[in-house]
């Protein structure tokens, strides 16, 4: 059911019917709003709906009472009336508003008998107190324009109830209450305007409210100037700073206490703001607030554009960076003093060298003090006016600090703590001086803050660095925690440079002692060729004489000696052979150990060849059956190599002496790392148990009895050897023959011979009888 | 040319000077052999000066010159003869115990003539020095007078 206009309300009606004293029901269209009032006679109506047009114009709230009643209806029974309009009315009500769309009024002496209405059979199965609409009158509401803004219905349970008198009145009823209905809505829709309205003020007030409680809520300092470079806003963290208040800011162009060069570079910033229209950034901006002390900031100022684009105002943010800043700068300062510190071991250059470095960064003056052996020696002072220097060092000289002074170096080393004066007062002076003269020198110093604190190491004092300032130049505890890291390090690196001395000292000391060792070595190396050379000479001439001398003697009493005088000779004569004998095996040895290796490619082949060719005179009255297999060239001392085949082989001779059918094989094997030797024999043998013992010098696994020998070739033999980095070792069963193997690392020298040069394959070993 | 074929025997060793005279004896070579016990008295000898200032002059026809010897040892000597124009072309035989090669090449170095390790046994030794004083003073012809 579309309306086109929207009469709200319910109690409109109310009043209309009570002003109209209708005695018949009276329904709205919209929503099927429908009551009955049963007020007698309606002569007087017109005068009623005139008191009504004016109660109407009054009635300021209208709206609020037709938004309320529309309400009531909609909610609450709204949905009830409906269906009992349509109930009541049926399929007619469509057909009767359609009417007011024509502007025409509806008029209906009995529904039921209507055609227009089309409802008769739902109408007559009604029960008859059901049947409360007969009669109908509906017309519509007029603005003052002429159109239609609503629509006025009438009903009535009795069969022509709306005569022509009943028509006019409710025609005039709805000439008033039309133009009312109109103005009413007018009204209402500028409240809602109004409304609308204050909400946005509302709105605005609230965000105002809003943003000027997060920029006071910040701790960065925001402000506004103009293009005039005046001050339009500043938030709550800038009064704060400076100590005024938002009035005060408001309008000026400087801080008054802030310095002069740092508000003209602020200005400039601000002028280029405006004229380039882009931002500009200082990453550390110096400021001073009312306490003259010097901060950093990072200040980002951008332009506000007005609606053509015109930078009109700027914004300022600025950061409190002056901790970051110190955090930096002290670690800078740190850094430089850490590069000092490593530069060099000499620690009183260097500590005076971090002393430079501290003037004027950190302070206007600088000393360090050492103790040294329970004295404190200053080490280094430094300013940058040499007069004052000059002076310090006067005052030093003239007004030594004693060393039980309650207060300073001196205090500070002996307590290991340090001291804080931020500003020094001159009471203080007062009270430290000896008298008028060093009253007016240290004054003349113009010291303003102060700072001590203990060069420690592992918890031992070894000095003191102190920080003075001059003129404006206080300390804070920050101060002091940098001075106190500074002073730790200068303190562990004082402590490597003593260390470190003490470690150079050691370690002359060591370098001497190991001259000393060596050159007692050497002495005692000297001493001991000496010894061989005289073991050479000296003990084998006493050999050469004794059995010199026994030949003499049997060539001259032999006639005069009888059988056993000979065998005593003899007996001299062996002993002395043997001792002779001894003796050169040592002399070969111990020059073996001496000797230089000349190291060249040797065939083993040749060699072993070679060694047994000149065994031939010890086997000529023997059988031994030689077998050589194939055998690598390798890179050796020739001359040492024979030794050590030599007296392999003359060994396989030796102790397969009592053999009749002595076999000696020599053959090798070669791997990518070594070549490996080896002779085998079918001689005495050893027991493994002794294995250990056969490479030592004059250890012997056999009595002189059972086989001669010195004991001496196989300790050669091992020394050859290991000097040419191989090894030897021996594999045995008594009785069964034995089995030395040498091994030589391969060398890119060491070629094997060429197999074609030594016959077909498998002909590798020849076979040779002695 | 009185002493023509005399051997210089520079020993200090007494029971070697006995074995090597009983050596040189063995083949008739002893009454040609002019004994010194140390490098002093060898080169006293060779310049005819100090004890020997008296005697004949000529050269021996070789010096048998051990290396230890007290006062002036035999590289010494040898040295000195061979820095001498009127000596340098003397036979010099060492004669010693030492098998030592620092020794061994030292002694070639200065121009030893033959370098002869004394054998213990002492028939190889008898046999060493008559090999010896019959090459030397009788089979080889010695050099010509530097003069």
């Amino acid at each position: 059911m579309v309306l086109r206009a929207a009469p709200e309300p319910r109690d409109t009606f109310e009043r209309i019917c009570r002003a109209s004293a209708l005695t018949w029901r009276v329904g709205a269209w919209d929503g099927g709003l429908s009551m009955s009032q049963s007020s007698p006679g309606a002569a007087n109506a017109n005068q009623r709906f005139a008191g009504l047009e004016a109660e109407l114009e009054a009635e300021r709230d209208l709206i609020a009472v037709l938004a309320r009643v529309a309400r009531l209806a909609t909610e609450s029974d709204a949905r009830g009336l409906s269906d009992e309009a349509a109930r009541l009315l049926g399929a007619e009500v469509a057909a009767v508003t359609a009417s007011f769309e024509g502007d025409s009024v509806v008029q209906s002496e009995d529904v039921t008998q209507d055609a227009r209405f089309q409802s008769g059979a739902l109408h007559a199965a009604l029960p008859p107190a059901d049947r409360l609409v007969r009669s109908y009158l509906a017309l519509p509401l007029r603005g003052a324009d002429g159109a239609v803004v609503g629509g006025l219905v009438f009903s009535d349970a009795r069969v022509g109830a709306f005569g022509a008198r009943q028509a006019r009145a409710a025609q005039a009823m709805a000439a008033v209450i039309g133009p009312v209905f109109e103005s009413a809505r007018q009204l209402r829709q500028s409240h809602a305007t109004e409304a609308r309205l204050r909400e946005a003020n509302d709105s605005y007030a609230l965000s105002q409210r809003r943003f000027e409680q997060v920029l006071d809520s910040v701790d960065d300092l925001i402000f506004c100037k103009d293009e005039r470079l005046r001050v339009t806003y500043a938030n709550a963290a800038t009064c704060r700073y400076y100590g005024v208040s938002q009035e005060e800011l408001r309008g000026i162009t400087d801080v008054p206490f802030n310095e002069i060069d740092f508000t003209q570079q602020y200005n400039a910033d601000d002028r280029q703001v405006f004229l380039s229209g882009e931002p500009v950034e200082r990453v550390e901006e110096p400021n001073q607030a009312r306490d003259g002390r010097t901060r950093y900031f990072h200040t980002v100022k951008s332009p506000i554009f007005d609606a053509r684009g015109k930078a009109v105002e700027l914004v300022g943010v600025s950061r409190n960076v002056t901790e970051r800043k110190r955090a930096a700068d002290d670690q800078k300062n740190l850094a430089a003093v850490s590069a000092i510190l490593a530069e060099s071991i000499d620690y009183e250059q260097t500590l005076a060298n971090v002393a430079r470095a501290m003037v004027p960064s950190v302070a206007d003056w600088c000393a360090i003090d050492v103790l040294e052996d329970g004295a404190i020696r200053r080490i280094a002072v430094v300013h940058n006016d040499p007069g004052k220097v000059a002076l310090a060092h006067e005052l030093e000289r003239k007004y030594p600090t004693p060393m039980d002074a309650a207060t300073g170096v001196p205090a500070v080393i002996r307590s290991g703590k340090a001291e804080l004066v931020p500003i020094i007062p001159d009471e203080l002076l007062v009270a430290a001086a000896r008298d008028e003269d060093h009253l007016r020198l240290i004054r003349a110093l113009g010291l303003h803050g102060y700072i001590a604190v203990p060069m420690l190491a592992h918890g031992h004092v070894l000095g003191a660095i102190s920080l003075v300032g001059e003129g404006e130049r206080t300390f804070d505890e920050r101060d002091l925690a940098f001075a106190e890291k500074l002073a730790r390090r200068a303190g562990a690196a004082l402590e490597n440079s003593l260390l470190y001395q003490e470690v150079r000292q050691l370690n002359e000391t060591l370098e001497m002692k190991v001259e000393q060792r060596t050159a007692s070595l050497i002495e005692a190396n000297r001493e001991l060729e000496s010894f061989s050379y005289t073991v050479s000479h000296d003990l084998r001439a006493p050999i050469r004489h004794v059995s010199g001398f026994v030949d003499l003697l049997r060539l001259h009493a032999a006639p005069q000696l009888d059988d056993k005088g000979h065998h005593y000779l003899n007996t001299i004569k062996q002993a002395s052979v043997q001792m002779g004998a001894l003796i050169d095996g040592l002399l070969a040895f111990s020059r073996l150990g001496r000797a230089e290796l000349s190291k060249r490619p040797v065939s083993l082949l040749d060699l072993v060849r070679s060694v047994v060719q000149e065994l031939k005179p010890e086997t000529h009255s023997r059988r031994v059956e030689w077998s050589i297999g194939e055998l690598p060239t390798v890179l050796a001392d020739a001359g040492m190599l024979r030794l050590v085949i030599s007296n392999l082989l003359t060994n396989a001779v030796k102790y397969t002496q009592r053999r009749d059918d002595a076999r000696i094989a020599v053959d090798s094997e070669s791997n990518e790392h070594e070549h490996v030797i080896w002779v085998k024999d079918n001689g005495a043998g050893f027991n493994m148990d002794y294995a250990h013992k056969l490479f030592g010098v004059f250890q012997r696994l056999h009595s002189e009895k059972e086989f001669a020998g010195t004991g001496i070739g196989l300790a050669t033999a091992r020394r050859v050897i290991n000097r040419h980095d191989g090894r030897i070792w021996a594999e045995s069963t008594p009785n069964q023959g034995a089995t030395f193997f040498v091994s030589l690392p391969r060398q890119a020298a060491a070629v094997r011979p060429d197999s074609d040069a030594t016959g077909a394959p498998g002909s590798h070993h020849e076979k040779a009888d002695s | 040319m009185t002493e023509t074929g005399k051997i210089l025997l520079v020993e200090d060793s007494e029971q070697d000077v006995e074995l090597t005279l009983g050596a040189l004896g063995q083949h008739n070579l002893a009454n040609e052999v002019v004994v010194v016990r140390d490098g002093e008295q060898a080169l006293d000898y060779l310049y005819c000066r100090g004890n020997f200032s008296g005697r004949s002059t000529g050269n021996p026809v070789v010096v048998l010159l051990d290396i230890k010897l007290p006062k002036v040892d035999g590289l010494e000597v040898l040295q000195q003869l061979r820095n001498d124009d009127a000596l340098k072309r003397m036979p010099v035989v060492m004669l010693t115990s030492s098998r030592e090669e620092r020794d061994i090449v030292r002694s070639y170095n200065l121009g030893v003539n033959a370098y002869v390790v004394k054998p213990v046994e002492f028939q190889s030794f008898v046999e060493a020095i008559r090999e010896l004083g019959l090459f030397w003073a009788v089979l080889n012809q010695p050099p010509p007078l530097a003069q």
